[in-house]
């Protein structure tokens, strides 16, 4: 294509090289073109993952919202009470409420069609008492209704929680044995079936038991399964709850039987939403008695996990502290007694597990001869609301992931607000405050920060305890997930 | 001389004017005295008739006869005998000469000696040669084949060396020098006028044979012919202008006239179907006229059956006349007529010589210009390499394999590739191949469509690759020919790499490249897109671009042929082969025209002169309008449907993990392929390639090559495009990868080229060069043994499809039984697709990424996971969803709500995933007319053909070449 220009003259002239000799332009390409295709490959950088991550939703008002209570403990417990989340207009929801216990046990015979009730009007402050809601109630509000919808029970030892139906979650110590046993509730608060799968994990690995698979749940029921009649193991277990269809609130009670050397006392088990590598539980009492750790690993890896001590100072891991090794799908019960003892765990308000995996996790411990039940506190964004029942109770607040200010208000019986204390809070400590003894409900909102939050209400004179209750998020907007084509 | 029978001559002129005094002069010259001449002159307008009386009158007792200019040679026969019959002769015999042929003096005599030795023979005809040649045969008798071609049993062109010289029956003899007895020709009614110029030799052999006449061929009487009406030199009222016309029409005529009455309907069908062929044939070589004529021709015979009925009743009534009861003398007829495979034996000959000169025709630009420029000088011509073959030449095939170390490496080098791609048996997917469609149907239906049942219904064109799939899929099948595309795309891409790399170094220098370095190069180049990843990552469209690009880059070579018309169809062939390579590639069109752009401007700076002209610069102008010409039903429409990304972005399934410049420079895919290091050997040699300056020149526009390339990647591979949905795509690298490691790859076998005395370099040289070709020959051997052990491994099977069996069955059923499947969660967002049909294969994936998302849709999805709602349910029915599908692990708050929809029954499904099916199921889909999408394919359905007749070497050459 292409006639290289003639040579320089070769040797013989070299004395006389010209100034103005032309450089060959072949020579010249062949140092350019590589050249330029050096800049070229230097400019191509590797591009970023191709495929979106996770698109967060947008919100809207919500429109309906359902909260389902579980029956009380037993015959005496209180009644419901629900209230709004700060802000809320409210309006009036709809009530179906279910048998209430007879008898002391609460027990058998709790369950059945929900009946419906007149409608209430729910507003802020005090909230309202919702009538013959000793049995499983549901709450239900549409459009305006539906925002901040929050209920409760007043009850003092053992205070379940009334939230929406999940369909996913986890119950980690669950027994169906004579000393433990555990009772699970389903409230299915739709016109349609419901049906829901348990799948358990035991400390060997995963527990096939048909019994716990497809357990239907009619509309507008309740369902109370008595593992230690369904499935009976003398085993510690953890379960994995799915709704395959409809809506359910599950709510599990484990009653501790000394068998005759003590006490028969009975509490909630809280869920864990989703497994997570950052757990942190609140409400471990001052004086206790046997406590037990209980961790479940619902992956494939075998996790270790480093307890971590969570005081009003600091959260630290304690001398001796040593990690605990996890095997994949399978729980593993950890006496915290030595741990929660001595010096170091003056003033522990609770326990934080860094795991290197996600895992759900409970305590279980003895407060004067009380049952009681703890596990990972949700962690808090929006304004949340409680229910609690009249007496001393203390709010405990931890999890901040940076400084900041929670606003905690609380309401008497008639709505007038009897306190209005800003707590500081920042991360790696927890935080204490003290709520007045009238206050029956209680509004949470954290400015900056994100919160976990645990009311720990001990109970004293006959039949002494100590009761606690998670404060959840209210509702008060609808997520809109964000659709795209695939 | 009274021995001898009575002979005369029937001389038949028409404007002969040119021949007819060599005729004559033959005539007169015959060693046999003639007893009289009758002339017969059929209207012409030079000097014919008066040349024959002045030549005959005085001489030989002659007759002339004047008839119209309408009539035929028959008529003329006719009137000749008439003639004799009025002026009282009766010659025994009747010698039949035409004004384009002359006898040898002899041929007279050996005529009527072979008569007298074979008394049976009443017709007799000489040996006809070429006149003006003299020496070339033409006839030696004829016969007829089914097919009606006419058939002389000789090769064109053949010396007579007396090769045939026996007298021995034949069918048929050429008018021209025929002896025949006049009372035979009386008998069979002479020559048909249905036929007045050509075939009416064969039909009266034909009549002569059914009648029991023996028809003999004698060599030694000798008569040049000049066929000037065959060949069209001489045109009369009666030939027209499509000789090849009147040819086809007399010899359909003769076959279907005399054939038997049994099989005249198969007869007819198998001529017209035959001519349907042979007019498709003839179009395949550039004869579109004679194409014509062979339609032509057949309508004119099928046109008038009355005329053939009439000629079949003359026949029998001929036979009944002579042989009474014993009817045609079958035996004869079939004996003498050609065998029934002949027709066939010829279409396979052609047909290999089409494929030998298609692919032979662009191997000798090198040979073609150094001829040319050894025109242009007095230096004789260079030696070449040795051939091996020589060398070998009488040894056995095997030990000629084992003896040479390049038979033996390419074996080995294919049978490593066979073992590397051990995994397509029994179907291949994964990575961005997706499962090919059950049956070739799907790819039909998706390039004839113009709106594709594809996830809510697509206007997306198919992508460009699916006709060859197609075409080629209805020969294997598609599972088939997707593995047999996989394992056979790195021999072939072998093979063309080292026909290319051989003429490439016959250009560069004189002696051309040594074979081990030929072979390193191809075996080098067959590696480029395994080791680069391509195969193990189911990038099917790279593998075959690595197979494709070396041939078009040897047809790219033709642009530099001496001659224009090779130029001009290296240009179509280049074309087309571009099209091929923009289909599997689409980026390569961009790249390939940049380059283009530059090396013309280049020229133009160079060679200013040479450039102007149109048959220099329109090849490579031409080989860039084929592809857009050919593919357009694909990028036309992909412009008005939003999906106009699909130009630039590479074939498969989306998005796959974009590369670096890094990556480019070794040759690897983003994650994918052998070790890298082994691949920069490539670029590392390329450089070293320009040192030394015998081959500078060519290595530098390797090196050109190779920029604009790095250049136009630039823009290619930066931006990433935003496919409706998810994910964001990489334009396509492939084109880009491939000419980078082709440019490197020829510069690094031309620096090879300067490989020779090695011995007189210094010694640091040497040593440079012997680790230059110790990694020269490390590199390809770590990535054949890496693709050999662990290639295939990176090509896994995609994980099972979310989707129920029992839904799938039912949306295989129709169309609009489609699956609507959600996958995610609220909180990370949902994302839906729809499967249909056998889910998505080969050629819907494109179609599916670039279809725009619908907002409608997405507004009615949404508010059906968020809020119950029964009218967005009726829309979805209306867009074809039988089923809707919520993938593991599902949110339950979706669940719910869809649970909650009135209209979606709950539907089994596996643990994890949830299932509803909407009641009532959708109606069928309406259709989509498509008129714009049909002229679009009309226009490509022409073209193709089109393009590749004329891009075709001349295969058909008339018989004076």
């Amino acid at each position: 294509m292409s006639e290289s220009p003639t040579p320089t003259p070769g040797a013989g002239r070299r004395s006389v090289i010209t100034p103005q000799r032309r450089v060959d332009i072949i020579v010249a390409l062949a140092i350019v073109l590589p050249t330029v295709v050096a800049l070229c490959v230097t400019l191509i950088g590797r591009e970023g993952d191709p495929v979106a991550g996770l698109r967060p939703p947008t919100t809207s008002a919500l429109t309906a919202a359902t909260v389902v209570c579980p029956a009380g403990i037993n015959a005496a417990s209180g009644l419901v009470r629900a209230v709004r989340a700060p802000g809320v207009p409210g309006g009036k929801v709809a009530v179906r409420t279910g048998v209430a216990p007879v008898d002391a046990e609460g027990n058998g015979n709790a369950q059945g069609a929900t009946k419906e009730g007149a409608e209430l009007a729910i507003g802020a402050g005090g909230g309202v008492v919702v009538p013959a809601s000793g049995g499983a109630t549901v709450l239900d509000g549409r459009d305006g209704a539906a925002p901040g919808l929050v209920a409760g029970r007043g009850d003092r030892l053992a205070v379940p929680e009334c939230r929406a139906p999940s369909y996913d979650e986890w119950l980690v110590g669950i027994n169906a044995s004579a000393r433990y046993a555990t009772t699970l509730e389903l409230v299915n608060p739709d016109d349609g079936d419901a049906v829901v799968d348990l799948a358990l994990i035991g400390a060997t690995g995963p527990i096939d038991e048909p019994g716990l698979r497809g357990i239907q749940v009619p509309g507008h029921s309740v369902k109370r399964l008595e593992l230690a009649k369904v499935a009976p193991r003398d085993a510690w277990t953890a379960a994995h709850l799915t709704v395959t269809r409809g809506r359910v609130t599950a709510t599990a009670r484990n009653t501790f039987d000394p068998l005759g050397r003590g006490r028969i006392t009975t509490d909630f088990l809280p869920t864990n939403a989703e497994p997570a590598t950052t757990n942190l539980i609140l409400g471990i009492p001052e004086k206790k008695g046997a406590s037990t750790l209980v961790l479940a690993n619902p992956g494939d890896d075998e996790i270790r996990v480093t307890p971590r001590l969570v005081t009003a100072e600091s959260v630290f891991t304690p001398t001796g502290a040593e990690e605990i090794a996890v095997a994949p799908h399978s729980i593993k019960a950890v006496n915290l007694t030595s741990l929660l003892s001595g010096d170091a765990a003056k003033g522990v308000v609770g326990l934080e597990l860094e795991s290197t995996g996600p895992l759900t996790s409970s305590i279980r411990l003895l407060s004067k001869t009380d049952l009681v039940l703890l596990a990972p506190v949700p962690l808090l964004r929006d304004p949340a609301a409680a229910v609690l029942p009249v007496g001393a109770k203390t709010l405990l607040l931890g999890g901040a992931d940076r400084t900041g200010v929670v606003h905690v208000k609380s309401y008497d019986a008639a709505g007038k607000v009897l306190a209005d204390k800003p707590v500081e809070v920042g991360p790696d400590r927890a935080a204490s405050l003290a709520l007045p003894p009238q206050a029956v409900t209680i509004t949470v909102e954290a400015r900056n920060t994100s919160i976990g939050a645990l009311v720990s209400i001990p109970a004293t004179g006959r039949g002494p305890g100590l009761a606690t209750i998670r404060v959840r998020a209210a509702e008060l907007r609808s997520r809109i997930p964000v659709v795209v084509p695939q | 001389m009274s021995q001898h029978p009575e002979v005369a001559v029937l001389l038949v002129s028409h404007d002969g004017g040119s021949w007819l005094p060599t005729v004559l002069d033959g005539l007169l010259a015959q060693t046999t005295p003639l007893d009289s001449v009758v002339a017969v002159d059929t209207g012409s307008m030079d000097d014919s008739v008066s040349l024959v009386r002045d030549g005959l009158e005085g001489r030989i007792p002659t007759l002339l006869r004047s008839l119209p200019g309408s009539a035929g040679f028959p008529e003329a026969v006719t009137d000749g005998l008439v003639a004799l019959a009025e002026s009282g002769r009766e010659p025994e015999w009747i010698w039949i000469l035409h004004d384009d042929s002359t006898p040898a003096p002899d041929a007279l005599t050996a005529l009527l000696a072979a008569a007298a030795a074979r008394p049976e023979a009443d017709i007799l005809g000489p040996k006809l040669r070429e006149w003006p040649s003299l020496r070339r045969l033409l006839e030696l008798g004829v016969t007829i084949s089914g097919t009606g071609r006419r058939e002389t049993g000789l090769e064109r062109g053949e010396f007579d060396q007396g090769q045939h010289d026996e007298v021995r029956e034949v069918f048929a003899v050429n008018s021209a020098g025929m002896l025949v007895r006049r009372s035979v020709l009386e008998e069979l009614g002479g020559f048909d006028t249905a036929l007045p110029i050509f075939g009416n030799d064969i039909d009266l052999g034909w009549r002569a044979a059914a009648v029991g006449h023996t028809t003999l061929i004698v060599p030694k009487a000798i008569v040049f012919h000049a066929e000037a009406a065959h060949r069209g030199v001489r045109r009369t009222p009666l030939t027209g202008r499509h000789t090849h016309f009147q040819e086809r029409r007399a010899a359909l005529f003769t076959l279907l006239a005399n054939a038997r009455g049994v099989s005249l309907p198969f007869q007819v069908v198998r001529l017209a179907l035959g001519s349907v062929l042979r007019m498709i044939g003839l179009f395949c070589v550039r004869a579109v006229g004679e194409g014509l004529d062979e339609i032509a021709a057949l309508v004119a015979v099928l046109r008038h059956p009355g005329q053939l009925l009439e000629a079949r009743r003359s026949r029998a009534a001929v036979v009944a006349k002579v042989r009474g009861a014993d009817g045609t003398d079958r035996a004869r007829v079939r004996r003498l007529l050609a065998p029934w495979w002949l027709p066939y034996r010829h279409g396979l000959d052609f047909f290999s010589d089409l494929v030998a000169a298609a692919t032979n025709q662009a191997s000798d630009v090198a040979e073609r210009r150094r001829l040319a420029a050894a025109e242009r000088s007095d230096t004789p011509p260079p030696a070449r390499h040795r051939d091996e073959d020589d060398e070998f030449a009488d040894t056995g095939l095997v030990v000629r394999f084992f003896t040479s170390p390049t038979a033996v490496g390419t074996a080995i080098t294919v049978l490593a590739l066979l073992i590397g791609v051990r995994d397509v048996v029994g179907g291949l997917s994964g990575g961005a191949l997706s499962p090919t469609p059950d049956s070739v149907g799907a790819w039909w239906r998706l390039h004839l469509e113009g709106w594709h049942p594809i996830g809510f219904g697509s206007e997306v064109p198919a992508p460009p690759y699916v006709l060859p799939l197609a075409v080629l899929g209805t020969l294997f099948g598609p599972s088939l020919l997707i593995s047999l595309l996989m394992a056979l795309a790195a021999p072939i891409a072998l093979w063309g790499a080292w026909r290319f790399l051989r003429v490439v170094s016959r250009l560069a220098t004189p002696y051309g490249a040594p074979r081990w370095l030929l072979l390193w190069g191809s075996v080098t180049w067959a590696l480029v897109p395994l080791a680069a990843g391509a195969w193990g990552g189911g990038r099917w469209g790279i593998v075959v671009a690595a197979a494709i690009l070396p041939w078009l880059a040897h047809a790219a070579l033709g642009f530099a042929d001496p001659e224009p018309d090779h130029r001009w169809r290296a240009g179509l062939r280049t074309g087309l082969a571009l099209a091929l390579m923009t289909a599997v590639a689409p980026s390569a069109w961009l790249v390939v025209a940049v380059l283009i752009g530059v090396l013309l401007a280049s020229a133009v700076r160079l060679i200013p002169n040479e450039v102007r002209e149109r048959s220099v610069w329109g090849p490579p102008v031409a080989a860039l309008a084929v592809p857009l010409l050919v593919l357009l039903p694909w990028w036309l429409p992909a412009l008005f449907e939003g999906a106009f990304a699909a130009t630039v972005l590479d074939i498969g399934r989306w998005p796959t993990v974009a590369t670096s410049g890094w990556d480019l420079l070794a040759g690897r895919l983003a994650g994918l392929g052998a070790p890298p290091e082994a691949g920069l050997v490539l670029p590392a040699l390329a450089l070293f390639a320009l040192l030394p300056t015998k081959t500078r020149i060519p290595v530098v526009i390797c090196w050109l090559v190779a920029a604009v390339t790095a250049l136009v990647a630039i823009p290619l591979t930066v931006p990433s495009i935003d496919l409706p949905g998810t994910a964001q795509q990489q334009p396509g690298v492939g084109a880009v990868l491939l000419l980078l490691h082709g440019a490197w790859l020829t510069a690094a076998v031309l620096g090879g080229l300067s490989l020779h005395h090695l011995g007189d370099q210094p010694r640091p040289v040497q040593a440079g060069l012997a680790v230059g070709g110790i990694a020269a020959v490390v590199a390809p051997l770590v990535a054949l043994v890496w693709f050999a052990g662990w290639g295939g491994e990176e090509l896994t099977d995609d994980p099972p499809s979310d989707v129920p069996v029992y839904m799938v069955q039912r949306a295989e059923e129709a169309p609009e039984n489609g699956v609507l499947v959600l996958r995610g969660s609220i909180d990370d967002g949902i994302r839906y697709d729809v499967h249909r049909g056998d889910g998505p294969t080969v050629g819907e994936d494109e179609v599916a990424a670039l279809t725009p998302e619908d907002a409608e849709i997405t507004t009615i999805i949404r508010s059906l996971v968020t809020s119950p709602d029964g009218d967005a349910l009726d829309a979805l029915a209306g867009y074809g969803i039988l089923y809707i599908v919520q993938a593991a692990p599902a949110d339950g708050a979706v669940a719910a709500s869809l649970d909650a929809t009135s209209g979606l029954d709950q539907a089994s499904s596996e643990r994890g995933t949830r299932a509803w099916q909407v009641t009532p199921g959708p109606e069928p889909l309406p259709g989509h007319p498509a008129w714009f999408r049909w002229l679009l394919l009309i226009i490509q359905g022409a073209a193709i053909p089109v393009l590749v007749v004329l891009a075709l070497p001349p295969l058909r050459r008339s018989r004076d070449e």
